[in-house]
């Protein structure tokens, strides 16, 4: 069964919510957005981001990005210069805080279409390629990849049957 | 000069409210902070704060069964202010029937928290 892309609507939502958070949070502006159609795969990247969901679907959030990129992102939210920075424990918190900013306000951009949707804490793992198997097949999906002049990160939603 | 308790899993975002506090002129004497509302709980039992500040998703005891807790043990105060991406009208009326005083959806800018904290305490 092929991967259906979601809906253009929530899919600028996801796409928006991502650039929103950072930029309120951390000041920093995109310099580029692009889809990604890359859906369901491996994820490769150094700092990975998971967040799951259940209700009218089940399914997962993911952002991931590369160490750099989430410590100047994650420094610009508590305004901080990078060397300041508690290590991976500050950029971990900042991470999972970011995606639980997007499926938040995605959730409520689902709910108001009459769904239902409960989510997860986000966790975040660092420096191995993630795998997801859930016994399930990927049936919709959407990705983007954010460009900020400090890295790229990517974001994707994953709906399952 | 006010006490602030800060209730949120994220030791980043509970951080990121203070320096938003501080940016947006709020007088703030000291912070109390707490990962969950059991936790939260204890912190009261410390001594008192002038407003709390509480996110809803957390583990252990959310912000809505904190919020409550609280509630049940004082009724007229401090104010609680619900700091969360829930924003749904469900959630939003079910956090002010429990006894929250208001709400400050994420991502928050300093002004934000300004007009919400205005908005709270008068």
């Amino acid at each position: 069964m092929s991967v259906q892309i979601l809906e253009q609507d929530l899919a600028a939502v996801v796409r928006n919510e991502t650039t929103q958070a950072i930029e309120v949070m951390a000041g920093i502006s995109p310099v580029g957005t692009a889809d990604d159609e890359n859906l369901g795969q491996e994820v490769l990247d150094e700092i990975v981001a998971t967040l799951g969901f259940a209700g009218t679907n089940q399914g997962i959030f993911v952002l991931s990005t590369n160490q750099e990129t989430a410590k100047t992102i994650c420094a610009a939210m508590l305004c901080m210069e990078v060397s300041e920075l508690d290590g991976l424990t500050e950029v971990s918190d900042g991470v999972g805080e970011i995606l639980n900013m997007i499926a938040g306000n995605f959730k409520n951009a689902w709910l108001e279409r009459g769904n239902k949707m409960e989510i997860t804490i986000p966790s975040v793992s660092f420096g191995k390629p993630i795998t997801f198997s859930t016994g399930k097949s990927l049936v919709t999906g959407y990705a983007a990849v954010v460009e900020y002049e400090c890295g790229k990160l990517r974001i994707e939603a994953r709906f399952y049957d | 000069m006010s006490k602030f308790l800060i209730v949120d899993d994220s030791a980043t975002m509970r951080k990121i409210i203070v320096r938003n506090l501080r940016q947006a002129g709020v007088d703030v004497s000291s912070v109390a902070e707490a990962g969950d509302g059991i936790e939260g709980l204890a912190k009261l039992e410390e001594g008192p704060v002038d407003v709390i500040l509480s996110d809803i998703n957390m583990p252990n005891m959310n912000g809505l069964e904190f919020v409550a807790a609280v509630r049940e043990k004082h009724a007229d105060g401090p104010p609680i202010l619900m700091v969360t991406t829930e924003g749904s009208e469900e959630v939003v009326q079910e956090a002010l029937s429990k006894g929250a005083n208001g709400y400050l959806k994420k991502p928050f800018t300093a002004d934000d928290v300004r007009e919400v904290i205005d908005r709270c305490l008068g």
